[in-house]
């Protein structure tokens, strides 16, 4: 037997058993998810060669929303059933923590990318089959008169220009998704309550007072002074729609460095089955 | 009797595991109630106990996934709970085999391979023949004995110092648990460095291969030591029902069985005196008192002092 003694730390933390079971999981349930998604995309390419209909064509894109719903379906089942497989075994739990993070921004820079490349070849084989099949299969691109090819080039740049931006906001929603399923695995009810209940909350504490204010006013006011408080609502509403807007992607950046130590806080006192 | 509830050195050798004065809770329930006790490194170690005697509560706690109240568990002087130096040299076998999101055989052991530094590739696959896994149906369709046979696999192939298995015969018919101990005897003379810690309460069929035996009950140890050291001050005497009687008057009686005009009697000695004289007697036969046997009288034992003691 190898003496323990000479094994580093990541050796003796396992973290490249960890990286593998990523590996083999993860690894398998993008391939299959992007399977399918092309599949489906390659399905929608049949229905102008069989109805009149033109085929509408939006250009090349990462998808970004779709990527954030499988980083929040993948965070959940790594801080749950993944975390358990590991630690039972006798694993350390930072090792596990830091193994499922790299493991799920690989996953999910991979499956972004995936998006893309799908889009690249669905994009092709309609610039395809629209040189091919002129009379069967027509094209409606969905911005005004942009010819296919001309809309192909400009979206394929754009997505390109965008991908370290969509990259960033990966990373940092999945640095959120996997706080929230190192919780959910801690204590589902607990969680579900802040989540819901916090934002209905704040909403009633911050609406039913104005709201009442409001109804004084409109009872007692005259026209100038109802249109004035409008015009102080909609002021203060689109102040905090430009401050967020304006601060957004430092809020998302903060967030999900916070989360990084508080998912690591959450999973290290979560007594395991 | 208390063999090793002295915790410096069991037997003599070194020790690779210590649980120093474990405490553990849920709530009203008290799993550990101050448990002491090392494990001997290098030997098939028993730990041995009733349902909810605190076993896996024990071995929960031995592979991190628990945090004692109050107390310490080391491996080679290491602590356990989150701590990688120490952990990175144990392999835990739950009670309940689990996968994760794993799905064939092949892709189990490619995360071996990076779980564990010493992980026998080729052993590992001649185990599964042994235990007639197919290699590549899905693990979920595999009945319980099969998912057993194949998390007991993986914890031999490991080479890991110390293997815990926690109940590894659930599920396993009979010709499959004795190969699983035969495999453990072969694969201790292959690699005498290597610890295993069986925790069961199928005592009379794990007696055979333990090197070392640890009986806890209610959460605190009853006793610890080797088969030998523990069957010492104990004897089973067997012979005509009057002979019998006559030789073990004065001794406590754990058990008495009558059988074709043959009495057994088991007894606890009150003195080395008293085995040489029985044994000296021709018209009587003799033998250490089985592990079980022994276990069920020290646990109503205790369990009477406790009784009394509440009263």
């Amino acid at each position: 037997m190898q003496q323990t003694l000479d094994r580093s730390w990541w050796q003796s933390a396992r973290f490249s058993g960890v990286l593998r079971y990523h590996w083999k999981a993860l690894g398998k349930t993008v391939s299959i998810v992007l399977l399918v998604l092309f599949a489906a995309q390659m399905a929608t390419l049949i229905f102008p060669m069989i109805s009149d209909n033109p085929y509408p064509y939006s250009g090349v894109y990462a998808d970004l929303s779709i990527t954030m719903i499988f980083a929040l379906v993948c965070s959940c089942i790594a801080a749950g059933k993944g975390t358990r497989f590991l630690l039972r075994f006798g694993t350390s739990r930072v090792s596990v923590w830091l193994g499922n993070l790299v493991g799920l921004f690989a996953g999910m820079v991979a499956f972004l990318l995936g998006t893309l490349v799908l889009s690249i070849l669905l994009g092709g084989a309609v610039l395809g089959l629209a040189n091919a099949l002129p009379d069967t299969f027509k094209v409606k691109t969905l911005f005004g008169d942009t010819q296919v090819t001309a809309l192909f080039k400009n979206s394929l740049s754009e997505s390109l220009h965008n991908l370290p931006a969509y990259i960033l906001y990966t990373l940092e929603w999945t640095c959120l998704f996997y706080l929230l399923g190192t919780c959910l695995r801690r204590n589902r009810a607990i969680t579900l309550t802040v989540i819901l209940g916090v934002p209905m909350l704040l909403m009633m504490l911050t609406l039913i007072p104005a709201v009442r204010q409001a109804a004084d006013v409109v009872q007692n006011a005259n026209n100038s002074q109802m249109m004035l408080l409008g015009v102080q609502w909609m002021k203060y509403l689109v102040d905090f729609a430009n401050f967020v807007e304006h601060e957004w992607p430092t809020i998302q950046l903060l967030a999900a460095l916070v989360s990084l130590p508080l998912s690591y806080l959450c999973m290290r006192d979560t007594a395991q089955p | 009797m208390q063999a090793s509830v002295d915790t410096a050195s069991p037997s003599g050798g070194e020790t690779i595991l210590q649980v120093s004065s474990v405490n553990r809770r849920f709530r009203a329930t008290k799993a550990l109630n101050d448990l002491s006790l090392n494990i001997p490194k290098g030997q098939i170690v028993g730990l041995l106990g009733r349902n909810g005697a605190g076993k896996s509560t024990l071995l929960r706690i031995v592979g991190g996934m628990l945090k004692p109240n109050q107390g310490e568990v080391t491996i080679d002087g290491e602590k356990v709970y989150d701590h990688a130096r120490a952990l990175g040299k144990l392999c835990m076998i739950g009670d309940t085999p689990d996968f994760g999101s794993l799905s064939k055989i092949g892709d189990l052991f490619y995360v071996c391979r990076g779980l564990f530094p010493n992980w026998n590739e080729t052993y590992a696959r001649e185990l599964i023949s042994r235990f007639e896994l197919p290699l590549n149906k899905r693990m979920k369709t595999f009945s319980r004995g099969m998912q057993t046979g194949l998390m007991l696999s993986v914890g031999l192939a490991s080479g890991a110092e110390l293997t815990v298995y926690d109940e590894p015969s659930l599920g396993l018919d009979a010709v499959m648990r004795e190969r699983f101990y035969d495999l453990l005897v072969d694969e201790k003379q292959r690699y005498p460095g290597r610890t295993f810690l069986l925790s069961t309460h199928l005592i009379d069929e794990v007696a055979r291969v333990l090197d070392y035996s640890v009986l806890i009950d209610a959460g605190h140890l009853l006793c610890a030591g080797t088969v030998s050291e523990l069957q010492r001050g104990y004897l089973s005497v067997s012979g005509e029902p009057e002979v019998v009687r006559e030789l073990t008057a004065g001794l406590t009686t754990l058990k008495e069985e009558e059988l074709a005009g043959t009495l057994v009697r088991h007894v606890k000695l009150n003195a080395q005196a008293d085995q040489i004289r029985i044994e000296a007697d021709s018209r009587v036969r003799t033998a250490p008192v089985n592990l079980q046997r022994l276990f069920v009288f020290l646990t109503e034992e205790e369990e009477a002092e406790r009784h009394a003691t509440n009263a």
